[in-house]
């Protein structure tokens, strides 16, 4: 096990630098000068000489090798520059978001689990049945409303309607960013935050659980006519002993996965929501960012968002081990 | 399959039940039909679709107005009513005729782009699965890459690049959306190439090329066909999703999905200017979904 | 200065300062009048907090440190937190950290009066060569801000922004006699006006002494010499001004411990839900976005009938031969006449704005109504001069493009506008361009007809048409205007220190633009966007720059 995780450890570094190489190039490809848009060229023309010094002052300059050679130096120093656009420290700008992106991706997390996996287990279970029936067109209804579109809805029916028409105070959501800041053990919100969190991390978590729980309901279906399960049932155990100690472990394998994925791109690509929510999180922070040519922010965002993706994925796929014991890392590695 | 919040591909992976295994034998074409006439949901999926595709098909001659058209007397941001079925938009365009040409949009976009992150996935994945070694490694290092870049990232440089029109559209939603289906082609090829009929093509001595394409494929083309058939829907909400963040196709483009980004703000105020686009999205990308579960049921006959 | 509301992102290159602009007329004068005000006299509250949701929609602010920001909303902040050598309000500029200012005979040369006692919020004391310094500060090229170009107006300034020159030549300080002497590099009579704008705001010693910690400073705690201070260094989602306690300017008429002690501006990611913030109470004001006006109107305080200083046009690019140059002058007569300004004020902006007879606003001195010839909507003028067009030998190849920048609100008005010309039988086709890239693509001679829009900096003409329209003026370049008879009554009237006869020179430069060149079609002029809640906010006066008097604000009892 630890040899495994070494390697995949070592195997995270040609993919992160593949990922920001990458992405260096790809802005640099992109129309438009970067130092254009340093000194305000979507607004106006600007003045050349103005030009020439911004290029000069931020190294762009120099010959597009000489600036990647750079890069790398810097970013392995942890030295990620400073924003093109208002000169603050992307160190700092990666402080204020990554633990919002963080508190809100949990959150979108746990309502995946519990919901998600809940809703499909029953629905596996009492197969048929009209909740059954009301799951699959509920998760797939609910996979297929625009986030954004989502987001205004619960705006309107969760904060502005209630305050409009003087519902009680305990009712009342907010629509939009992040609120008192007020934190118990990092993520669990205190005080009014929870009124703060709700709607975003629904918003969030909406299409994912929906997702989840349609993985979670096939899953089973499959894992309960699986050989060993029909043996467990021969042996006379009873259905519910059947089920939750021989197929539950198994049928949560795919959709362990599956969240372990969404976990990953929900910190960088949260950024529907974090929009709509004014959430300052780093999706959105990451998209305004590509707009503006911003290239440390972008780099330096990413670089986390990357690390933070693999890292879960990481501690998703050794969880296989506890699922299933049959799996023994280190054997393949897709 | 990957129905995930259109910013993020991913969700797809090699893990997902039912599509993955394809060992089973394949069934007969009246019968997988035969199974997928039981699902009902499936069937009104289908029907639905036929009739978004015979809208699309015949838009001029069903909509009352073109789609950049503002007919006399102009009214702005009018509710629904006998002269304009679904109200009219803020300069005063005929909403139904929009939504109707917009089926043309949607599905064109849906589908192509669909097309092509199958043909990258597929030459990709196959490529990997079947051959492995030194080239699985590169092609899996590769969508490792792509998974964790934010896709969104992406798809806004991709935008920038190539200009703002339904075409760039068609090519960004298609090259972010081949990573899922690489892995399951490829996790398929994998399974697929130890089997005995295989080995037994490959002791007659028949062309790798061959056994790619007439034994090995062809039994990959389950998990294709029903993740192709779902990612139709989620390209369509992407179109929507790119279109909020400003970078999707452009007006008097009828897209339903730029039409739901720009009456965003309507809900109240004038909520026909997001209710009907929104609604065409939202059956559309259901009637994909249902379809797409019914054709998984129907061509995996141990779920039946 | 450019306005980053997705709605209406716009152009313009100087800012106006306009401190305390309501105040300083004493109340109802001139063009001035803020809009919030119109209840009559509420009864105010002393003190208290405001939420303010309406300023920032859309990105967080970029620069809050007066030398270099470009951006309106950004000028809302460092309004508060500055006061200027002089403020100009309507007709005349006032005096303001300088007690006077005066210029030799040919306004080459002018003295501004520092007024003694003025303090810095740390008690700093302002000087002579506060200014000074703060003035080599904001031009210092490694630094340099957008708007640094504006010392080109001064002495020495070309050389010291191309770092030829150390120190600007034509500023000189003496703190002995209380004076700031400026020299121009050429005769300019409102030059009164633009030593009020941000880049010449006083900045403290703290940071102008160090050249190595200039781009930091306004990410640390600022300070500054206006009504409100920084509470806590700036975020990106929040800046919180409290009350400085020892400023003394003008807050018409009251008194300033009654005024607001707290100024929160939240950052919104999207003006949809500034508004739906606004609704379920957590911010006191808010964004309008266009399709919200009508609702605006009914349910909230607004700042809708404050007429703002900026044009929204499209200029033509003179060079290019499908429509530039004399012989297609009808071809462009015909265009102006074809629009139907108030249809898309009506269908676009909910009427929220003034269909525009010229380029200049009202409220600029030396404004004339109906300079315009060609921009009133008469659709037989515009058949018959399209027909003159033709008939002298001429044809369209090809639909014209109409050029500009994606996603910023600007499609509903360009498919009116190809919708318009399509009647007269002119073809055209929109060509959106991504905002990145616009105007640069523009001055790579990519314009035909194509979309700017433009907010005054300062209340002069020349800001309008030299600015946009002169061939020294980069932005007139781009677009491709260059008419010898127009430069020259513009570099006139500039260097005219008579009021009269320089709004003369002026008025005849824009009949050149306008009726004999038509090189430009106006389409309307700007309103307010602010929507506040009147049960809160008793008093919320908007000035005709767009920026909101502060320290006038004052919540309901």
């Amino acid at each position: 096990m630890p040899s495994y995780i070494l390697r995949r450890l070592l195997l995270l570094i040609p993919t992160i630098f593949v990922a920001l190489s990458f992405l260096f190039f790809l802005f640099f490809l992109l129309p438009g000068d970067p130092v254009d848009l340093i000194v305000g060229g979507e607004n106006r023309t600007p003045d050349p000489g103005v030009i020439l010094r911004a290029r000069a002052r931020y190294g762009l300059d120099e010959p597009l090798l000489i600036q990647f050679r750079d890069y790398w130096s810097r970013t392995l120093r942890w030295d990620l520059g400073e924003s093109f656009l208002n000169g603050r420290s992307v160190n700092d700008i990666l402080g204020e978001r990554v633990v919002n992106s963080a508190r809100l991706s949990i959150w979108a997390i746990v309502i995946e689990i519990i919901v998600g996996i809940g809703v499909g287990l029953l629905s596996a279970i009492k197969r048929y049945s009209i909740a059954d029936k009301l799951t699959t067109i509920g998760t797939a209804a609910a996979a297929a409303v625009p986030v954004f579109v989502l987001g205004f809805v619960f705006q309107y029916a969760f904060a502005v309607y209630p305050n409009q028409h003087n519902w009680p105070e305990w009712a009342r959501l907010r629509t939009s960013r992040l609120g008192p800041d007020e934190w118990f053990l990092f993520f669990i919100p205190r005080g009014d935050q929870w009124r703060y969190l709700l709607l975003p991390a629904l918003t969030l978590a909406c299409v994912s659980t929906a997702l989840a729980a349609r993985m979670m309901r096939g899953s089973m279906l499959e894992v309960m006519q699986a050989d060993y399960m029909r043996t467990a049932r021969a042996k006379g155990l009873g259905e519910r002993a059947v089920v939750t100690r021989h197929g539950l472990r198994n049928a949560l394998i795919p959709v362990v996965t599956l969240i372990g994925l969404d976990f990953g791109t929900v910190i960088g690509a949260a950024v529907l929501t974090e929009t709509v929510f004014s959430w300052p999180g780093l999706g959105f922070t990451i998209a305004d960012a590509v707009g503006d040519r911003d290239l440390p922010v972008i780099l330096g965002l990413t670089l986390v968002v990357v690390l933070a993706y693999a890292v879960v994925n990481l501690i998703v796929d050794v969880s296989y081990a506890w699922f299933d014991p049959r799996i023994r890392l280190g054997e393949g590695d897709a | 399959m990957s129905l995930i919040e259109p910013t993020g591909p991913s969700a797809a992976t090699a893990g997902e039940p039912g599509v993955v295994d394809v060992a089973a034998a394949r069934p007969m074409r009246s019968e997988i039909w035969r199974r997928f006439r039981r699902n009902k949901l499936a069937v009104v999926g289908l029907v639905f679709l036929a009739f978004v595709i015979l809208l699309a098909i015949f838009a001029p001659l069903i909509a009352p107005y073109g789609f950049a058209e503002r007919p006399l007397p102009r009214v702005y941001r009018a509710p629904p009513s006998a002269a304009h079925w679904f109200g009219t938009d803020g300069i005063g365009r005929d909403m139904f005729s929009r939504v109707v040409y917009g089926a043309r949009v949607s599905l064109k976009v849906g589908i192509l782009a669909t097309a092509l992150s199958l043909s990258i996935g597929v030459l990709l994945g196959s490529l990997a699965g079947y051959f492995g070694g030194l080239l699985d490694t590169i092609v899996m290092r590769l969508t490792d890459v792509f998974l964790a870049i934010p896709y969104i990232i992406l798809a806004v440089a991709i935008a920038t690049l190539f200009g703002r029109s339904e075409g760039s559209i068609i090519v960004v939603l298609g090259l972010t959306g081949w990573l899922a289906i690489t892995r399951i082609v490829r996790a398929t090829f994998l399974s697929l190439r130890q089997l005995e009929y295989v080995e037994a093509a490959r002791a007659l001595g028949f062309s790798r090329w061959r056994i790619m394409t007439r034994h090995v494929l062809p039994n990959a083309l389950q998990p294709i066909i029903v993740y192709g058939t779902i990612s139709v829907g989620t390209v369509i909400l992407s179109e929507a999703a790119l279109s909020f963040l400003g970078v999707g196709p452009q007006d008097p483009t009828p897209a339903w999905g730029l039409m739901v980004a720009q009456g965003k703000g309507d809900l109240v105020s004038a909520s026909h200017l997001l209710f009907f686009p929104g609604g065409a999205i939202f059956l559309t990308v259901l009637a994909f979904v249902l379809v797409g579960d019914g054709l998984r049921d129907a061509l995996d006959p141990r779920l039946r | 200065m450019k306005s980053r509301r997705p709605v209406i992102k716009l152009l313009a290159l100087l800012a106006g300062l306009v401190l305390l602009t309501a105040a300083c007329g004493g109340g109802a004068d001139d063009a001035d009048e803020p809009g919030g005000a119109q209840e009559d006299a509420p009864k105010t509250q002393k003190g208290g907090e405001l939420v303010d949701g309406g300023t920032f929609v859309g990105d967080p602010p970029e620069h809050i440190d007066p030398a270099l920001n470009s951006t309106l909303d950004a000028y809302q902040v460092i309004n508060a937190m500055y006061d200027g050598l002089t403020e100009p309000t309507g007709a005349e500029v006032k005096p303001l950290v300088a007690e006077s200012v005066e210029s030799n005979d040919d306004a080459s040369v002018w003295t501004f009066k520092i007024r003694e006692g003025m303090k810095f919020s740390n008690g700093e004391e302002i000087k002579p060569t506060t200014f000074q310094k703060s003035w080599e500060r904001a031009s210092n090229p490694d630094f340099a801000g957008d708007y640094a170009y504006l010392f080109n107006f001064i002495k020495g300034g070309k050389e010291k922004l191309d770092g030829k020159a150390k120190t600007l030549e034509g500023v000189a300080a003496d703190d002995g006699a209380g004076t700031l002497t400026v020299t121009l590099a050429s005769p300019y009579s409102n030059f009164d006006a633009v030593a009020g704008f941000q880049t010449f705001f006083p900045m403290p010693d703290e940071a102008t002494s160090d050249p190595a910690k200039f781009t930091a400073y306004e990410n640390g705690l600022m300070i500054g010499n206006g009504p409100y201070k920084l509470e806590k260094p700036r975020t990106d989602q929040e800046i919180s001004l409290v009350k400085n306690d020892t400023w003394t300017g003008d807050v018409d008429g009251e008194k300033w411990e009654d005024r607001l002690d707290r100024i929160r501006f939240l950052v919104n990611a999207d003006p949809d839900t500034s508004y739906n913030a606004l609704g379920a109470g957590e911010v006191d004001t808010a964004n309008i976005p266009p399709a919200r006006v009508s609702d605006a109107e009914a349910n909230w305080g607004n700042t809708l009938d404050v007429a703002i200083l900026g044009s929204y046009h499209y200029v033509i690019n003179g060079r290019n031969p499908i429509i530039g140059g004399e012989k297609n002058k009808l071809l462009r007569q015909a265009i102006s006449q074809a629009i139907d300004r108030e249809e898309i004020n009506e269908a676009v902006y909910n009427g929220s704005r003034t269909s525009s007879t010229g380029i200049t606003p009202d409220g600029i001195p030396g404004f004339k109504e109906g300079i315009c010839k060609y921009c009133k909507y008469d659709l037989e003028a515009a058949k018959k001069a399209f027909a003159d067009w033709q008939a002298a030998g001429n044809k369209l190849a090809a639909p014209i493009q109409i050029q500009f920048n994606a996603d910023a609100g600007h499609e509903p008005v360009v498919q009116i506008f190809v919708d318009n010309l399509k009647e007269v039988g002119i073809q055209a086709a929109a060509q959106p361009f991504p905002t990145e890239t616009y105007f640069s693509q523009l001055a790579d001679g990519a314009c035909v007809i194509c979309r700017t829009g433009w907010f005054a900096d300062y209340p002069t003409y020349d800001n309008f048409m030299y600015d946009l329209f002169h061939s020294d003026s980069l932005d007139g370049n781009t677009y491709g205007f260059v008419n010898e008879e127009f430069d020259g009554l513009v570099d006139k009237a500039k260097a005219t220190v008579d009021k009269d006869e320089q709004a003369k020179l002026f008025q005849q430069a824009e009949d050149v633009l306008l009726n004999k060149e038509i090189m430009a079609i106006p389409i309307n002029w700007y309103k307010g966007d602010y929507a506040f809640d009147k049960d809160k906010i008793a008093k919320f006066p908007q000035s005709n720059f767009g920026l909101i008097a502060w320290e006038q604000v004052a919540l309901a009892a």
